[in-house]
Formats: structure tokens, C-alpha cells, sequence
């Protein structure tokens, strides 16, 4: 079992996502999402959400900042924080929205 | 963990040396130029097909970063419509084996897999998207300025195409930093 808290700079996304599921302050989650998560409870100001997520069986969580560039002259980031499993594929826990960011001072605890 | 922070431009390789010029747009032409403005443009054949000349893109990465891989590139999935037609090279191309790109300035390129010795078969460039990415080798580490390996490009024009500007599609690299 593995918990960590991820802390969000811009909390309008997850408002969005409250506000998508009648503000019951659930995100949505994919099927992969919902087989590893075990609990998540939203934090203080709603910008930091605290994880538990049953690892076992995957080789290590990653974290990836994906970088974008097109040739219209547009940037962007998306950050993933998610696992590989035993064949080495990586498979995305959460991925932000284009340019929405999820920081990398998320903890392990 | 650190924030860190790496940036990619887009480098054109052209000439026998190459230089490796960045650029915002690629332009496809007739003659082995990075910016040919209104000049060099593919011409539309009576019959059979014109080749422009390839275009040797990679990514460059330079900044503040532990490692950069993952390193893709795809279209948005939309094409220059009838009698155009874009084509990558099936392979990517590491820096020292560029070749450059020739044929009868003004009037067409010569075909990349027959003339490139690098490339075994080439593909619609506008089949790869965003759910369907190409992979561009290479991985690049400790903060230095590196390039991918390069793709290579080539945009075909037969008699079913209309003569005139064509508006403009999107291609997007994109890589994992970590």
C-alpha cells in the first residue's frame, strides 16, 4: 500500500471535476485508476488531494513532465504521476489537463 | 524533488554539412532550403508525381533536466487533401547519417526511399496522430544541448492536386522529462 499527497497549483480543475459530479467532491477515474485506488481525501484548500493506492505487483511509480510543441508555436505540459507494471509499461495514474499542473513536491509517506 | 525544467526547438537540417537551422514551420519546396518564402514552390505535374525535397526535422532539448526520452511526433490528423500527399520515412535518422536533400532544383526532389540510405519505406506522415504517435529515437541526460534522431519528410503532388497555397496542418513533438 502506497499513500501520497499530490498538491494541484490550480484548484479550478478539481472544482470542475466537483462540479461534473454534482459536487459530491469525487473525481472521475478511469477503470485502471479505480482498480489500484484505495481512498483519496481532498485537503485544507481542495488543492492538495492525498492518495492510497495498492501497488503491489508494480515494478515503481514514476513521474512524468510531458512536454508539447507544435508548429502553430504552441507549448504545453501535462504531468503524470503514475506506475510500470511488471512488463515495464507505463501506465498513467493521473494526467492533468493541458496546462494545468499538478507540481512534483507530491510526498511518499 | 527539484523543478526542472527542459526546452525543444525544431531544427531543419539542410546541406551537405548540414546546418541545423531552428524553424517554426516547415515549408516544403523544391529546393534544399529551410525558408524559401514564395520561391522553389512544388509544382503540380500533368501527369506522374513531383517530389519535393525531404525535410530533415529533430528535436532539440537544451536546459535544466535529469533525462529527456520518450520522444514522439505526430500530425493532427488532417492532410493537404487531393493529389498531396506527405510521407515520413519509416526510420529515424541519427545525426551521422544525415543525408541531404537533392534533385532538380525548381522542379523536384528525388524520392527518399530510393535515394536516401537511410530510409527502407515510408508511411503517411497524417496516420500518426495524437492517439497514434510516431517514435523519434533517441534520449538525451545531464542538462546538455542534444538533438533526436531526425525524421525525415516528403510531400508528393500528382495531377489531382489544385495549384495554390495550402493552408496549413500541424505537426507536434512531444517528450517525457523527468
Amino acid at each position: 500500500m502506497l499513500t501520497w499527497i499530490a498538491e494541484y497549483k490550480n484548484k479550478e480543475i478539481i472544482q470542475q471535476y466537483d462540479k461534473a459530479n454534482g459536487n459530491k467532491k469525487e473525481r472521475p477515474f478511469s477503470k485502471v485508476e479505480q482498480e489500484k485506488l484505495k481512498s483519496f481525501t481532498l485537503l485544507d484548500n481542495i488543492t492538495r488531494i492525498k492518495y492510497t493506492v495498492d501497488l503491489s505487483g508494480d515494478k515503481k511509480l514514476i513521474y512524468r513532465k510531458r512536454n508539447y510543441l507544435n508548429t502553430k508555436g504552441e507549448k504545453w505540459t501535462n504531468y503524470i504521476l503514475g506506475w510500470e507494471d511488471e512488463s515495464g509499461k507505463h501506465l498513467n495514474f493521473i494526467t492533468s489537463a493541458r496546462n494545468v499542473i499538478l507540481t512534483d513536491n507530491f510526498e511518499l509517506m | 524533488m527539484n523543478q526542472i525544467s527542459a526546452s525543444g526547438a525544431v531544427k531543419e537540417g539542410n546541406g551537405a554539412g548540414p546546418v541545423w537551422t531552428t524553424i517554426t514551420a516547415c515549408h516544403f519546396c523544391v529546393k534544399d532550403m529551410y525558408n524559401p518564402g514564395s520561391t522553389y514552390k512544388v509544382p503540380v505535374p500533368a501527369a506522374g508525381t513531383i517530389y519535393s525535397y525531404w525535410k530533415s526535422l529533430a528535436l532539440e532539448i537544451s536546459g535544466t533536466y535529469t533525462t529527456v526520452d520518450n520522444i514522439k511526433i505526430y500530425t493532427d490528423g488532417g492532410g493537404f487533401g487531393a493529389g498531396i500527399t506527405v510521407k515520413v520515412g519509416d526510420e529515424t535518422i541519427v545525426t551521422g547519417s544525415y543525408v541531404q536533400a537533392t534533385g532538380t532544383e525548381g522542379e523536384t526532389g528525388v524520392e527518399m526511399v530510393a535515394n536516401h540510405g537511410g530510409i527502407s519505406a515510408s508511411t503517411d506522415f497524417f496516420t500518426y496522430n495524437s492517439g497514434a504517435v510516431k517514435s523519434v529515437t533517441g534520449s538525451m541526460a545531464s542538462n546538455e544541448t542534444l538533438k533526436s534522431s531526425h525524421v525525415v519528410l516528403q510531400m508528393e503532388v500528382t495531377s489531382a492536386a489544385s495549384a495554390g497555397d495550402l493552408t496549413d496542418e500541424t505537426i507536434t513533438w512531444r517528450w517525457d522529462e523527468t
